[in-house]
């Protein structure tokens, strides 16, 4: 009896330190799960990552008053990718905190979403919580997320920061990434650094 | 009154700032127009009242920023970029060379980092002279940079235009106002070990255990100034935390945690850090020492000349721990599942269990301090899978066959474990 009760109590043991590395992997690095999350867009319906199971997901941290994340806005990079992939599910997350002046309530983020053409839904990450789960930094800060909810991208949306380059001159990493992501080749660059705002949290 | 106060302070301080910024400046022979906004104003320098005419030709891009702005240096941390600049023609002269003077640390909401400057900086530009004799100095730049504080960013371009007329005869004077601050500046600009009298650097990968790997920079020959810091150039394959520094009898000692980009996929042999030192004491001089080296992130890999002992283990000792692991968790089922002893060995049974759970907890944190994470939860399934085979085994007295493959299967696991820990040690 008193052996059964040991080696349950091992049994235990091991699986509970197993279970408690395993969490350890989730970082936002390539090669890791894509954190779960449901969040409320600003047009009040909620996405969960997990009902977009078996689509390949873009997320792209957003403020439109940070200038970086506006000029692509207005430049039209991201919705130009949108409908060039319309397989592709793109989320737009914004993490910044409701007491930061760069919050728009969802009235005016709406709005501004209409009047540049956003026709992806936009999520409000209000705790921060689901921006320090994926460790995103800058706006924009870019990730792509294959079928089976693993990140394969993680970095800036292109190479021209300054916005100096014209746009056939730019290369754009999520443009690349998605070619080959849905060609089922390995996305390469996996990783770059994103650059931008600091997120508001 | 608290609330007027509030209010006539930054009114007082803007319109001060804004005061300085709107001030007539008068172009001078040794300096560009300033372009000016509400949190910076930039221009071209030199040093000199007139172009030197031959040999190396200092320059400087200076920044002078509102109270709590900054720009940064050419790894910005976690947001923002550096400045960018791109020269037009500049007959006479090679391309110009930005260098980055020691840079600060900034602690953005949301425990974020940024790497600059704030209040002034001035980034040096290094050229030479590539003509004889008889050229003006004329310089255009076309000027990319983004200003922030803790609230905001804005970008800016301009394009500064600087000429200078050539010295009649014999070397450059001196501008009086502009030379001391590029000098200053200059001197800020990190230096290799070489540079330096007694002074050695070394880089090497360590291993933390559960927390991970970091980089270990040793500077050797110098002392501690107030907070010496280390900044590393952008890497390929890792992020990098919040470093960590000390003093040792021969220097300093600083090390960054290091979290690899793409999880799950080895690590090259070897890879490249391009990192800088800044606080540190020389002869009783400031200054910052710069290097980029190579470090071994694989143990096993040949140690460069100039690189520290790295901490990771041979792989025998991995080996014999996983060993002497598998073999205590044998002796440890064995002892607890085997044929129950007289009531009087009892307490003996109960000690010897307790020893070996102790034994077993202890090679388990040693492992999790040699092997990734996720070589540690296979090991433990494996563990877990020996466990199962054993007591299995116990319970199948009357079925030889059964009792058999279990055993194998105990076997299985036992190498199992040793093949896990000898291919997902840490770097």
């Amino acid at each position: 009896m008193r052996s059964n009760r040991t080696t349950s109590a091992t049994l235990l043991l091991l699986t509970g330190l197993t279970l408690a590395a395993l969490p350890a992997f989730a970082t936002g690095a390539v090669g890791d799960k894509a954190p779960d999350f449901s969040l409320k867009g600003v047009d009040g319906k909620t996405v969960s990552l997990a009902d977009l199971k078996g689509r390949v997901v873009v997320l792209e941290w957003i403020n439109p008053n940070c200038p970086f994340s506006d000029r692509h806005v207005r430049e039209k990079t991201m919705t130009t990718l949108n409908k060039k992939y319309g397989q592709v599910v793109w989320l737009g997350i914004n993490s910044t905190n409701p007491g930061h002046r760069d919050f728009l309530k969802p009235a005016d983020h709406l709005a501004y979403n209409q009047k540049n053409g956003i026709t992806y839904s936009v999520l409000y990450d209000e705790t921060g919580q689901v921006g320090k789960a994926y460790d995103a930094k800058t706006t924009p800060h870019l990730y792509i997320i294959d079928e089976q909810g693993k990140i394969v991208y993680n970095g800036a949306i292109d190479d021209d920061p300054s916005g100096r380059k014209g746009m056939p001159e730019r290369v754009n990493y999520v443009d690349g990434g998605l070619a080959e992501e849905l060609a089922s080749k390995p996305v390469d660059p996996a990783s770059t650094k994103p650059y931008g705002c600091s997120i508001k949290y | 009154m608290r609330r007027g106060l509030q209010t006539i302070v930054p009114l007082t301080l803007g319109t001060l700032w804004a005061a300085t910024l709107l001030a007539p400046h008068p172009v001078h022979g040794a300096a560009s127009d300033r372009a000016v906004n509400e949190q910076s104003q930039v221009r071209l320098i030199t040093p000199y009242r007139t172009a030197p005419p031959d040999g190396e030709v200092r320059l400087g891009l200076h920044f002078k920023l509102a109270p709590g702005w900054h720009v940064y240096w050419k790894n910005s941390g976690d947001a923002g970029f550096p400045p960018v600049v791109v020269f037009g023609e500049t007959p006479g002269l090679s391309a110009p060379e930005l260098l980055w003077p020691a840079p600060e640390r900034f602690e953005l909401p949301g425990d974020l980092v940024a790497f600059g400057y704030a209040d002034e900086v001035v980034y040096p530009l290094r050229t030479r002279r590539t003509a004889g004799p008889g050229t003006a100095l004329s310089l255009s730049a076309d000027v990319d940079y983004l200003v922030c504080d803790d609230e905001e960013c804005l970008p800016y371009r301009y394009t500064l235009k600087l000429d200078q007329p050539l010295a009649a005869t014999g070397p450059a004077e001196p501008d009086p106002a502009t030379e001391p601050l590029v000098t200053t500046w200059w001197n800020r600009v990190p230096v290799s070990a070489e540079a330096l009298a007694g002074v050695t650097t070394s880089a090497a990968l360590v291993d933390r255990g559960t927390a991970g790997p970091a980089l270990e920079v040793r500077v050797d020959g110098v002392q501690s100034g107030t907070s010496p810091g280390l900044f590393l150039e952008s890497h390929e394959a890792f992020d990098t935390g919040r470093p960590e520094a000390g003093p040792t009898e021969e220097g300093v000692v600083l090390r960054v945690p290091l979290r690899p980009k793409v999880a799950g996929q080895p690590l090259p042999k070897e890879s490249s850090f391009a990192w800088t030192v800044t606080g540190l004491l020389h002869e009783g001089r400031p200054v910052s020492v710069e290097a980029r080296q190579t470090v071994p992130l694989r143990a096993g890999t040949p140690q460069e000349p100039t690189g520290g002992a790295a901490s990771s283990p041979a792989r025998p000792v991995l080996t014999a721990l996983g060993a002497a692991g598998a073999l205590l968790l044998a002796l440890w089922l064995w002892g607890l599942l085997a044929p129950r002893t007289a009531p009087e060995t009892r307490p003996g049974r109960e000690a010897w269990g307790f020893v070996s759970a102790a034994a077993v907890l202890g090679l388990l944190y040693v492992l999790s301090r040699q092997v990734t994470f996720e070589g540690l939860a296979w090991i433990e399934l494996s563990l877990l899978a020996m466990a199962l085979c054993a007591w299995l085994r116990r319970r199948a007295a009357s079925r030889p066959a059964l009792r058999h493959a279990l055993g194998l299967g105990l076997l299985v696991c036992t190498l199992a474990v040793l093949w896990l820990a000898g291919h997902n040690r840490l770097p």
